[in-house]
């Protein structure tokens, strides 16, 4: 029985070009990873093997970020990838474990209730009651299993592991050893071992690092797309694989409204017109690739069950402003001012001036 | 002639790298005569260097003395090759020889450079222009300055060194055909006849340093064969020359010098430290942050090193760079969250040189005394007890005082400080003036000759530097003032662009209100004056989206003084409407009005001012008032809101809507319903507002009281004492 799974994880999807990348890797590569640095970098920015085959670019942006990401796993401190929600951190992070180590599936997810379960050890009590303390006994979490293998592990959201629990990682990152002491032995990380964190900076309810911990990682801040273009590819190439995977008939956004939503998410996030011309009020809200992928998607599924029309301004104006909006009044005011200050003197966007002022009018 | 060997030294303006070979080459040679590219009236100055104390980086002055706006900066390094050179010739007694173009002849070309020459074609000119780059984007490099690192700065043989580089050169060159920008001819036709000239001269062994796209056209081949330039017909000018001290700041973003180099500090370290120059710029770094309050370990600093070496390694350079360094400094010592721009310290420290100056040397400083003996302010530029004066704008060389000391005030000079000056005053013609002189103004003049040669330049290079830090709003008003009343045009597109920023994260809607009146005045004088004040208009205009779209929002859930405060914001643009303004925004701020009228949760002082204000202009009718007025005054509503509501009904406006009968009525109810001790509680309340109003108006509600309800007593005429009455009555009746 064929199995459709919602997600398949990286090293999977993209399997035959990691074998390809492998295969003509004559660079020396360091101790258990599975690909030379050179090539774990052409497999996130993209580009041709000597083959022909086409290896999609995983990233877009910057590639300084990307050489320093790898750099810093190259060296024995830990990485951690921080910015503001929905900068493709944790897709990031997948995908440099899948070309480092082969896969991504040795994963911590940090939630406050994460324990020293996950980050060290566990005990299978059966066993441990029967027959006392012994290493049969004993449950690696990930980051033991990734010791003891040489590979790396993910650790999501780091900042929300209460801190005591955080300070675990302290002398597994220092000294590289993870102590047993009901066993009285010591687990030796193998080469090819490292951390990757991810953390938001901008949600309440966070803990913060302790300095101790801090000083052992390279801290990497994932930026906003810098450009529309590159906003636009990276929504649209996301939106597209999302909409395949439901396997509804979705209907196709159209690029001019594609473009236009993104201008205009882009100018309220920074604040200036797209010529740069003109000012604006900044909001509150980041309006990130992911919520905007999100939203879109969220969009044409709604239009797909409940419209007849074709998806148009008006649904688009609606996403936004239910997404952004929701009950805040300040944020309304600064759509309000931006729709009349801006929209309503482009001659082309009259529908999306429309559709606002419809939107922004409910008291 | 033909004994004498001549040798050539390319080498790159502010390179380290060369100019470090330079000084082994040079000791290897051990010339007897030194030839550097450096202007021919720079021979004196170079003379007065040697004998002064200084300390690099400085920099080279010539100006022309009719013109002082045309200059020439030289900035000097310690990693500078020239400057080396120079070090070298000093300590082994060597005679030094400029050989470029003077400055007199320099300063006097037109400006236009080789880009837009038709003479030349594009990919000539790609070449001249920046040979270096060029060679770089070849080799697949983006940045010339990398690709000189990764391939030269590593070698150790200097011989062999400065032969490759010109032979690289000399290619260019032949590619090139010999065409070039006509700056650079004429000044390789002069250094020719300079270097033959010396040949001449008798000397063994001549080293020539240069910049290394000449190299290949100074040979001796060519210094005897090419046939000579005409320069008598050049045009010169009498130029006159300074040692100034510099920074590597200027060094970075001086845009009078091409061959700029864009990380100083880097430079500095690769000079001092040779291989452990990253070690030293991080640490370096480090020591920076550490005095900004920031902790930054050891550990961080080897790991950036490291990092730097990983970074280098991973794009397959031999060494790391600045890019490197900057890179490996953000990841280990993250300030991005405190808003730290790093980058200007790492890249040009705090470095200032020292040169030991005499107060004439500066064109400056001359310049400002000039106008100060012609404004016959000398008086006031000693040592004294404060003195004052007025002066009278009407008078056209008043004006040239008044403008000049606000150009000092500009320059944060603390010498003439006006005295009650205020944005009301503009049309005032008299002005007050306070001089106090003190020695240290003899210093700060000499920084501000680090900003330019003439005041205007001084003055526009100043308000650059503060509006680029943090500022507001008040402040730059302020500058603004200062910049129009002391005729500085030039300054005003900066000046307006910093406001609109201001004005856009400036949440404080009073604040933005109190600019309406000033900038709508810049805008009518200076169309009086005849100076372009459009910015003016349209930070006006954004001015006005920003508080009037939100205003209404803003009104609710107030405190008594915040009202207060939103109140004088709402008469201020009200004010700016009924004299004629922003038409386009009138609807959209009546809209704001009603909004406000009408919100429950409006503050009720600015309610009740939005009431008056909308009937009064006629916006609302009668009946809608009353309805309004009879839901505003339902028995629950408070005492204490009451009463503000009435101040702000009343608020500078005639009650003319209290006469409508309903209206009188409605409140004549409500009054009736409170309790005792709320009545008592209110009526000092209702006293202040009613005070407020004329007599006349007064009495006009009395009679709309009596002759409305002749027979029942009201509470308002309860109000009035009946003695108090009497004597009023008693009063009218003598007027009658």
């Amino acid at each position: 029985m064929e199995e459709k799974l919602i997600r398949i994880p990286a090293e999977t999807q993209y399997a035959e070009e990691l074998r390809a990348l492998e295969v003509e890797d004559r660079r020396p590569k360091p101790g258990n990873w599975r690909l030379s640095p050179w090539a774990v970098l052409k497999y996130l920015t993209g580009g041709k093997t000597e083959q022909g085959l086409e290896i999609t670019p995983k990233y877009i942006g910057p590639r300084r970020l990307l050489e320093i990401a790898i750099a810093s796993l190259l060296s024995d401190r830990a990485l951690l990838l921080t910015g503001v929600p929905g900068t493709a951190k944790s897709w990031l992070a997948e995908h440099l474990a899948a070309a480092v180590s082969g896969h991504s599936n040795l994963l911590v997810q940090g939630t406050s209730g994460t324990g020293e379960d996950a980050l060290r050890y566990g005990w299978n009590y059966a066993r441990l009651i029967a027959g006392g303390p012994s290493r049969d006994a004993l449950v690696p979490g990930p980051v033991m299993r990734a010791m003891e293998s040489g590979q790396l592990v993910r650790i999501e959201e780091l900042t929300r592991i209460p801190t005591e629990m955080q300070d675990a990682l302290i002398s597994i990152l220092s000294e590289k050893c993870l102590p047993v002491p009901e066993l009285e032995l010591e687990i030796q990380a193998r080469q090819g071992f490292n951390v990757l964190a991810t953390a938001n900076d901008q949600d309440k309810g966070i803990y913060p690092m302790s300095s101790a911990l801090q000083r052992r990682f390279n801290v990497l801040v994932m930026p906003l797309p810098a450009s529309l273009e590159e906003e636009i590819s990276i929504v649209r190439q996301r939106v597209h694989q999302l909409g395949q995977s439901l396997q509804l008939p979705l209907e196709e956004l159209r690029q001019q409204n594609v473009e236009k939503l993104l201008t205009l998410l882009r100018e309220l996030r920074t604040g200036v017109t797209h010529d740069g011309k003109q000012k604006l009020k900044p909001t509150r809200s980041v309006f990130s690739p992911a919520e905007t992928i999100s939203m879109l998607h969220h969009a044409r599924i709604q239009h797909h069950y409940f419209s007849e029309r074709p998806l148009d301004a008006t649904d688009l104006v609606r996403a936004v402003v239910q997404t952004f909006v929701r009950d805040d009044a300040e944020e309304r005011e600064v759509l309000s001012s931006y729709a009349e200050s801006v929209l309503r003197k482009r001659n082309a966007w009259n529908d999306w001036y429309e559709a606002f002022r419809e939107q922004l009018l409910v008291k | 002639m033909a004994s004498c060997d001549m040798r050539l030294f390319g080498i790159r303006h502010h390179g380290s790298g060369s100019a470090l070979r330079l000084v082994a080459a040079l000791e290897t040679f051990r010339p007897d005569a030194l030839a550097i590219e450096l202007p021919a009236d720079a021979a004196e100055l170079v003379g007065r260097l040697q004998n002064t104390r200084h300390r690099p980086p400085f920099a080279f002055l010539h100006y022309d003395k009719e013109k002082p706006d045309r200059a020439m900066y030289l900035p000097m390094a310690v990693f500078s090759p020239e400057y080396q050179a120079l070090r070298y010739a000093w300590t082994h007694a060597v005679p030094v020889h400029c050989i470029d173009l003077p400055a007199a002849i320099s300063l006097c070309l037109p400006k236009a450079k080789g880009t837009d020459d038709e003479t030349m074609p594009e990919a000539c000119a790609q070449i001249a222009n920046d040979p270096i780059g060029y060679l770089a984007r070849q080799a697949g490099y983006r940045d010339g300055e990398r690709w000189w690192e990764s391939h030269f700065e590593s070698w150790t043989d200097h011989e062999h060194l400065f032969g490759i580089v010109g032979e690289l050169m000399g290619a260019l060159r032949e590619q090139t055909g010999g065409m070039d920008d006509p700056e650079t001819l004429l000044r390789e036709g002069w250094m020719r006849r300079q270097l033959h000239a010396l040949l001449a001269s008798g000397c063994r062994r001549l080293a020539v340093v240069c910049g290394a796209w000449h190299a290949p056209v100074l040979s001796r081949a060519h210094v005897e064969t090419t046939p000579d330039l005409p320069f008598s017909e050049t045009k010169t000018c009498i130029a006159a020359g300074a040692i100034i001290p510099w920074t590597y700041r200027h060094i970075a973003l001086t845009p009078a010098y091409t061959a700029g180099v864009p990380a100083p500090m880097w430079h500095d370290a690769l000079f001092q430290h040779k291989s452990h120059a990253p070690a030293a710029f991080l640490s370096h770094a480090a020591h920076c942050f550490r005095k900004e309050g920031h902790e930054i370990a050891p550990s961080a600093v080897i790991e950036a090193c490291r990092l730097a070496e990983h970074l280098a390694l991973l794009r397959e350079f031999p060494a790391p760079g600045i890019e490197e360094m900057l890179e490996a400094a953000e990841v280990l010592m993250p300030l991005s969250q405190t808003g730290a721009d790093p980058a200007e310290k790492l890249l040009y420290g705090e470095v200032t040189g020292y040169v030991e100056l005499g107060r004439e040397s500066l064109p400056f400083v001359r310049h400002f005394h000039s106008r100060l003996a012609a404004l016959r302010l000398k008086r006031y530029w000693k040592d004294g007890s404060p003195a004052e004066r007025l002066l009278d704008l009407r008078e056209p060389r008043q004006l040239d005082v008044s403008r000049f000391l606000h150009a000092c005030v500009v320059l944060d000079l603390a010498w003439a400080i006006p005295a009650e000056l205020d944005w009301n005053a503009r049309g005032n013609f008299n002005e007050r003036w306070i001089f106090q002189w003190h020695p240290g103004l003899e210093i700060d003049l000499v920084e501000c000759a680090l900003l330019g040669n003439t005041l205007e330049h001084c003055c526009s290079a100043r308000m650059h530097q503060k509006v680029n830090r943090a500022h507001a709003l008040p402040d730059i008003a302020r500058w603004l003032e200062h910049s129009l009343k002391a005729g500085l045009d030039g300054l005003w597109p900066e000046l307006a662009a910093a406001l609109d920023l201001a004005c856009l994260q400036d949440h404080n809607l009073v604040l933005l209100a109190r600019m309406i009146r000033p900038l709508q005045s810049i805008f009518d004088y200076g169309s009086l004056h005849g100076t372009p004040t459009d910015f003016a208009a349209r930070t006006l205009e954004g001015l006005l989206n920003r508080i009037v779209s939100g205003f209404a929002n803003h009104c609710l859930q107030l405190n008594s003084d915040r009202a207060q405060a939103m109140m004088e914001a709402l008469l201020l643009v009200q004010h700016h409407f009924d004299r004629g303004g922003a038409v386009e925004w009138y609807p959209v701020w009546m809209g704001q009005l009603r909004s406000i009228a009408h919100h429950r949760e409006s503050h009720p002082l600015l309610r009740g001012k939005c009431w008056s204000l909308l009937a009064g202009l006629k916006e609302i009718g009668e009946g809608e008032f009353l309805e309004a007025l009879q839901r505003e005054f339902a028995p629950q509503m408070g005492v204490q809101q009451a009463a503000e509501w009435f101040e702000g009904f009343l608020h500078g406006q005639s009650p003319f809507f209290l006469l409508l009968p309903g209206a009188l009525k409605c409140l004549d109810q409500w009054l009736a319903v409170q309790e005792e001790v709320d009545f008592m509680a209110f009526l000092p309340l209702l006293r202040r507002s009613f005070a407020q109003m004329k007599e006349s108006e007064r009495k006009r509600i009395l009679q709309a009281l009596a002759g409305q309800q002749p027979n029942q007593t009201s509470a308002w005429v309860w109000m009035l004492h009946p003695e108090r009455s009497a004597i009023i009555d008693a009063g009218y009746g003598r007027q009658a």
